[in-house]
Parts: C-alpha cells; structure tokens; sequence
C-alpha cells in the first residue's frame, strides 16, 4: 500500500526519512496548522512556535541513527539543530525529534512557567521560528544528500 | 464540530473516576503536550490508571499515512494511527478533549475528519 506523503514544505523531512527507513510514526510542527472558529477550520500563522519533526522508525537500526546524528551535527545552517530521544514510557522502542536546539535549551524556564518548550520560544524568542522554518529546508537537503546512497 | 469537545456525560453512566484524575495529573498533561510522546502512550498510562479495566482501540486510515486527527486544538494530517483507552462507554483522549467523550460521538468525530473512512478496533498494531 502507498504511504500518503507530507505536502507541508516543513513536513517534508519526515517524507526523506521515510525513504532512509519506514516510519512507524510521525509528527510535526505546522507553520500554518488549521484551528477550529466558529464553525468552520481557518488557518492561523504559528510561524513563531518554531519547527521540529519527530518520529519512530518501524526497524530501528543504530547505524542509521548514528548516521542522521553526524548529518544534523555537521550541517552548518542559520540555526543549530540536534536529534533529540525520548524513550517511550512503558512501550519498547524510542522516538525522536529533530528540531533547533533551543527547543531542548529552553526546557527548564518554559517549566517554570507552565509553558511548553515551543510555546515559550514563540513568547519569549519569537525572531527564531521564522529563521528555523526557512532553516529547515536547508537541514532537509542536507540530510538527503547525506543518504542520497539509500 | 471539533472545537465544541465538552460532550454531554451521561449521569447514569459516569466515567472512570481514577482514569479522569489520572488525565488531570501533571504526568498526564505533560505527555499531552509533549511533541516526542506518542498517543499510545498516553493511552497505555490510562489503561493502568484504570487498574487493567476497559482496553486501547487504534483508528487506522485507509491509505497508510492519511489519517487525520484534531490534537491539541490543531488538525493534525498525515499520521498512521491512533490509539486511545476506552472503558467501553467513553473514550479518554486527552490530545482531543480534556473530559472524557462517549464511543458515539467520539467514533462520531473521527469518521467526520476522516471522510474516507477509518477502522477501528482493539486489535493493535500501532505498538
């Protein structure tokens, strides 16, 4: 059966590593999400809540992991971006999040507040999302070009 | 329809008190919010909290990959599956609604985002 690919440009990452490896899940940040008003969805511009992807591989191998954490590490973009892991609760396997790092930075003070890691930035940081979600782009090609053997 | 999740419980039928505090704990709402945390998982927290009662049911798509949902006040397309406990009369998903929503109108939901039609059942493979 064919996987439904991502059409949101900051979704697309997740399409090229679908091609490195199938996914089991997947998540991510829209830009541009839809809410519902009144009756009807709209679009509202969340371009300040800046992006990540995360995701789990169906077969997770180490070498691949190994090798998607030299590409983010060497990719020298307008914003540092990492590979973050989250070992799921009570379930085997691990999901990961590729987003800029201030996302894992800011985790403490956006506690304190009761605010989650991306809303904080939106509120606080507000120049970095817009920065990243062009970013992003950049990180995408280059995690392709880094597989382009698979 | 989305934005108006404070379905009608019926008083006859409460919902699983243990499994409502357990969706109002701090643990609960940080899982909700938090981006590398899965549906599943929050779901399979919810099943302990109701001490093994009731089961986790998966909404699968059509095609692999359209599947869309309303989280955290947003439409979220593209996602594979989504699990969630259920007592059997309500279904706790607190991604969608911070109270707990009957099947119905909970099955009622998820076939009007997704047009093209889901299945549903308790057979997962989102695991």
């Amino acid at each position: 059966m064919s996987v439904r690919k991502i059409t949101a440009p900051e979704g697309d990452l997740l399409n090229v590593l679908y091609a490195i490896s199938p996914l089991e899940w997947r998540k991510f940040q829209q830009r541009y999400p839809e809410i519902w008003v009144g009756d009807h969805f709209e679009k509202v511009d969340r371009s300040k809540c800046p992006p990540y992807v995360s995701f789990r591989f169906a077969d997770e191998h180490g070498a691949v992991i190994e090798r998607l954490k030299m590409a983010i590490e060497n990719y020298s973009g307008k914003v540092v971006w990492m590979l973050g892991k989250h070992k799921r609760d009570g379930l085997p396997g691990i999901n990961w999040t590729i987003g800029p790092s201030r996302l894992w930075e800011v985790k403490k003070q956006a506690l304190k507040l009761d605010l989650p890691p991306e809303q904080y930035i939106a509120q606080y940081e507000p120049e970095l999302g817009p920065v990243a979600y062009d970013d992003l782009e950049g990180l995408t090609k280059h995690i392709r070009q880094a597989f382009s053997d698979v | 329809m989305p934005a108006a999740l404070a379905y009608a419980v019926t008083p006859a039928f409460p919902p699983n008190k243990s499994v409502v505090d357990a969706m109002e704990s701090p643990n609960i709402k940080n899982m909700t919010a938090c981006d590398g945390t899965d549906c599943s998982e929050i779901a399979r927290k919810l099943f302990n909290a109701a001490g093994g009662q009731g089961k986790v049911i998966e909404v699968r798509p059509m095609q692999s990959g359209n599947l869309t949902l309303y989280e955290n006040g947003t439409k979220e397309s593209g996602q594979f599956h989504h699990q969630v406990y259920t007592d059997g009369r309500y279904v706790y998903d607190s991604r969608l609604s911070s109270s707990p929503i009957p099947k119905g109108d909970r099955e009622q939901h998820i076939k009007g985002m997704n047009p093209e039609g889901v299945t549903i059942s308790d057979k997962l493979k989102g695991l």
